[in-house]
């Protein structure tokens, strides 16, 4: 062994015990698995639902053609308006929401009736760790839906902006993200923070369609 | 019956949970909160698969496989989903090393391709041999060895006339 090798295995090996570093809390661990667990079924579940209830008569009632950045896109459904603001934002408006995206993201809305509420899954917001926006060809939720029926999920920076204008209801990571359910689900729809996400999506849920509303707009603000 | 396989988690957890949040730290250049997050989600995924990794040879080496694989695949979907910015967020920064590591070599495993820092990890802390690297990491053998060569040579050529000499 080099002398180099020699100072590896010592520095590697001095770094990594020089912090009092501790292992998760492994009951807290085991009951955030057995909540992703129940969650990741109830969204399958929700998902082979939505599959029959949704997508068949969507599809039926969509005309699918391609967007400008040659991404194939679901034209929205007679109920939705498209818009271009002055700043070349895009704002799509469907049953009393309204939902405004900067230039350059892809957005593809699906107005889906979940409990009589509307869906919006949009592309083009993701967010950093550290919960700056950014803008990548990712996909995100926006959505509306039933309390307790969905996890809620996280993004500080947007949480910080929903907390500062005194919304309700509840943010989390996307359905993608397999990991983090609410430490403390909320029945009031508060926000809940949930630290450790490593999620780049953005939930945004709430039952009421004006908090949706806000919801959105705040997403707006905070993506600016 | 899930009783016992919770009770076998948790077992595994409290045992080899700051073993493996040790490897992340080191796998993720020193950021003890990426680490924790590195293990939280390998050890969410060890949950659902649970019932293989005991079925497993050795749990231990199967979720360690699971950590590594987790954070390479984390830098790759990392770098598709992120853009880049003009002004670099602070990073975390060890002000003094304990006795007997050095300061400039720990800088430059901080900088190193996350491939590159995880051969030479998995290598020298880890103390596996090129062929269970290279099964860990589902490469050939002389993949790894390629790897860690080019890393120890850059290494040498980075680390700077006061070490150089010595080494």
């Amino acid at each position: 062994m080099t002398e180099l090798e020699s100072r590896l295995r010592t520095t590697l090996e001095a770094v990594a015990h020089d912090r009092d570093l501790v292992g998760p809390d492994a009951e807290d661990l085991l009951a955030r698995a057995r909540t992703a667990r129940t969650t990741r079924h109830r969204t399958v579940m929700a998902g082979i639902a939505a599959v029959f209830v949704l997508v068949v008569p969507v599809a039926l009632v969509l005309t699918v053609r391609g967007d400008n950045e040659g991404t194939p896109a679901v034209s929205p459904s007679p109920s939705t308006s498209r818009a271009t603001t002055p700043a070349g934002w895009t704002e799509y408006e469907a049953h009393g929401l309204k939902l405004s995206m900067p230039p350059g993201t892809v957005v593809n809305p699906r107005i889906c009736p979940r409990g009589g509420l509307p869906v919006l899954f949009t592309k083009g917001v993701a967010c950093r760790s550290n919960g700056d926006p950014v803008f990548v060809p990712a996909s995100i939720s926006v959505w509306m839906y039933e309390s307790k029926q969905l996890p809620p999920l996280v993004n500080p920076k947007i949480l910080q902006t929903l907390n500062r204008d005194g919304l309700s209801g509840y943010v989390g990571p996307g359905w993608s993200d397999p990991g983090f359910a609410p430490k403390t689900p909320s029945p009031d729809y508060d926000w809940n923070l949930i630290e450790n996400t490593t999620t780049t999506g953005i939930t945004l849920g709430g039952n009421d369609p004006k908090v949706g509303q806000q919801v959105i707009d705040s997403l707006r603000l905070a993506t600016r | 019956m899930d009783e016992g396989r919770d009770h076998d988690f948790v077992q595994f957890v409290e045992a080899r949970g700051t073993a493996l949040t040790r490897l992340a730290f080191v796998l993720t250049g020193g950021d003890d909160h990426l680490a924790h997050d590195l293990v939280q989600d390998t050890l969410l995924k060890v949950y659902r698969r649970w019932d293989r990794v005991s079925a497993a040879g050795s749990a231990d080496a199967y979720v360690r496989r699971m950590l590594v694989n987790e954070f390479l695949s984390w830098r790759r979907r990392a770098s598709s989903r992120e853009l880049p910015v003009s002004a670099v967020p602070d990073a975390p920064v060890m002000d003094l090393l304990p006795e007997g590591a050095s300061t400039e070599l720990w800088s430059l495993i901080r900088q190193m391709p996350p491939r590159q820092r995880a051969v030479l990890v998995l290598r020298y802390y880890e103390d596996l041999s090129d062929r269970e690297i290279a099964t860990l990491l589902d490469y050939r053998v002389g993949s790894v060895r390629v790897i860690a060569g080019r890393a120890l040579t850059e290494l040498r050529r980075k680390v700077g006339q006061e070490i150089g000499r010595k080494l």
